[in-house]
């Protein structure tokens, strides 16, 4: 493995349960998720194709959003670095190792995981111009099988196909983001790249939530507020183990801390450190912080009106080198100024 | 009274006029289940309207069986539980759907 199994490479371990229920004849389980443990959720197909192709989104997004900070929006040039050479051939190189996992975990599983991974390659994974509607034909004719309790494996390889199309892509940006903040760091210096991060973090906030609650998550078929809710609570498994402490009362506030044991991001950068020569940990600051702010985004539009939330990121893989968690503190309030400001960043002024 | 009516025309005094500046949206409730029904919610200058039956266009469609909405508004079971569990489903704008929770007075039991 070049990068690490544990932080990188949950795909593979729902794609091995995905085809444990098929075989059992498990179809509502394999279409709807299912609790495997105490602190792991099978998504199901229809919330992890959901949940790849709005995370999908999301990696371009911070690639170019980084780059923009550093001063340095000419190094992208469609889906490639090719404005910085360099940069360009070692995240190339780097996602090269990436594919290069998958293939060595589909050929571990068998079943014919195999030929799905094979056909993978930097110019086949773009995200098609049709995902949405080959998404919810998927959707209509998954929810036919699991009602016929008839489940054809050419329909199963199908979600499967998607979902991994999807694992590529996100990664080779989330590899291309790595690479990149790395040459910031040597180049230009860890106080550039702070600043980098710094100058865009709110922008990102917000653009990120476009991206997923007005483009790609309607675009998916989630718009029902119960998908949204079964979505963010489901949906992370697909990538990550995490768990939810107690709530502890702080007067009338209430936090609520996650803990992300994993993160498919920190794996993918402490990789590049490695592989560049940087101490590890140096390059967090470029992951971590964005990820704070799309997590604030996040309660910001996701927290009904009688309450106030705060969030943040208090330990972090990226920085601390320790599990990542985040408090989440909600406040008695009348909170329906915030509801009417997201609705008009987020999705446009309200008629 | 069949007791979604009940329930329903008890809404204008469980609304929280303060909660809804510069929210005037019509709601529909689409109910099927005990009580199959359609209830119309309009909300305009801080004061709340009900009327039976699909009186324009909704902003907002809230679906489900009548008990659901029965228990949402006497505080028998959170809203967000309904919501989470399907049992009720909010077509419309996702920040509409997430406001409409806060606009209520809704009795909590103990």
């Amino acid at each position: 493995m070049n990068y690490s199994e544990f932080h990188d490479h949950k795909w593979a371990r729902n794609v091995e349960l995905a085809l444990g229920y098929w075989k059992r004849g498990e179809y509502e389980k394999l279409y709807r998720g299912d609790q495997v443990a105490e602190r792991d959720y099978f998504p199901g197909l229809r919330v992890m194709g959901a949940y790849w192709a709005s995370v999908e989104h999301e990696m371009p997004l911070r690639l170019s959003t980084f780059l923009r900070g550093a001063g340095h929006p000419d190094w992208l040039d469609g889906q490639s670095l090719s404005g910085d050479p360099e940069v360009a051939r070692k995240a190339t190189e780097y996602f090269g190792r990436f594919l290069a996992d998958m293939a060595e975990l589909a050929g571990r599983m068998g079943e014919g995981v195999g030929p799905l991974v094979a056909r993978l390659s930097a110019a086949s994974i773009g995200m098609p111009d049709d995902w949405a509607s080959t998404m919810s034909g998927l959707q209509r004719r998954g929810e036919a099988a699991v009602a016929a309790g008839d489940f054809p494996r050419g329909l199963l390889d199908e979600w499967l196909a998607i979902c991994l199309r999807s694992v590529a892509d996100y990664n080779r940006y989330l590899v291309a983001g790595a690479t990149a903040a790395a040459a910031v760091l040597k180049r230009d210096g860890p106080v550039a790249l702070r600043a980098a991060v710094d100058a865009t973090s709110e922008d990102f906030m917000w653009d990120v939530s476009r991206a997923f609650f007005a483009t790609a998550l309607p675009k998916a078929g989630f718009e029902d507020i119960g998908d949204l809710m079964e979505l963010g609570l489901r949906g992370m498994y697909a990538d990550q183990y995490f768990h939810s402490e107690p709530e502890v009362q702080d007067g009338e506030a209430t936090l609520r801390t996650s803990v992300l044991e994993n993160c498919e991001l920190a794996g993918v950068y402490a990789a590049v450190e490695a592989w560049e020569g940087l101490p590890p940990r140096s390059l967090g600051y470029a992951f971590c912080r964005y990820c704070e702010a799309h997590g604030l985004a996040t309660m910001m539009i996701t927290m009904p009106p009688m309450v106030s939330p705060g969030y943040r990121l208090l330990r972090s893989l990226g920085l601390h080198g320790e599990p990542c968690r985040f408090e989440l503190r909600t406040s008695p309030a009348d909170d329906m100024p915030r509801i009417l400001a997201v609705q008009e960043r987020v999705f446009g002024a309200a008629d | 009274m069949a007791r979604i009516e009940e329930v329903v025309k008890s809404l204008p005094a469980l609304f929280k006029p303060e909660k809804a500046k510069g929210w005037n949206r019509v709601i529909l409730l689409d109910l099927q289940g005990e009580e199959p029904s359609k209830w119309t919610l309009t909300i305009n200058d801080g004061a709340c309207a009900v009327s039976e039956g699909q009186a324009s266009e909704p902003k907002l469609t809230i679906s489900g069986n009548s008990e659901y909405i029965c228990q949402m508004f006497t505080g028998e079971t959170p809203p967000m539980k309904l919501v989470n569990a399907k049992l009720l489903r909010m077509k419309g704008p996702m920040m509409d759907a997430i406001a409409f929770s806060g606009l209520w007075n809704i009795p909590k039991k103990a």
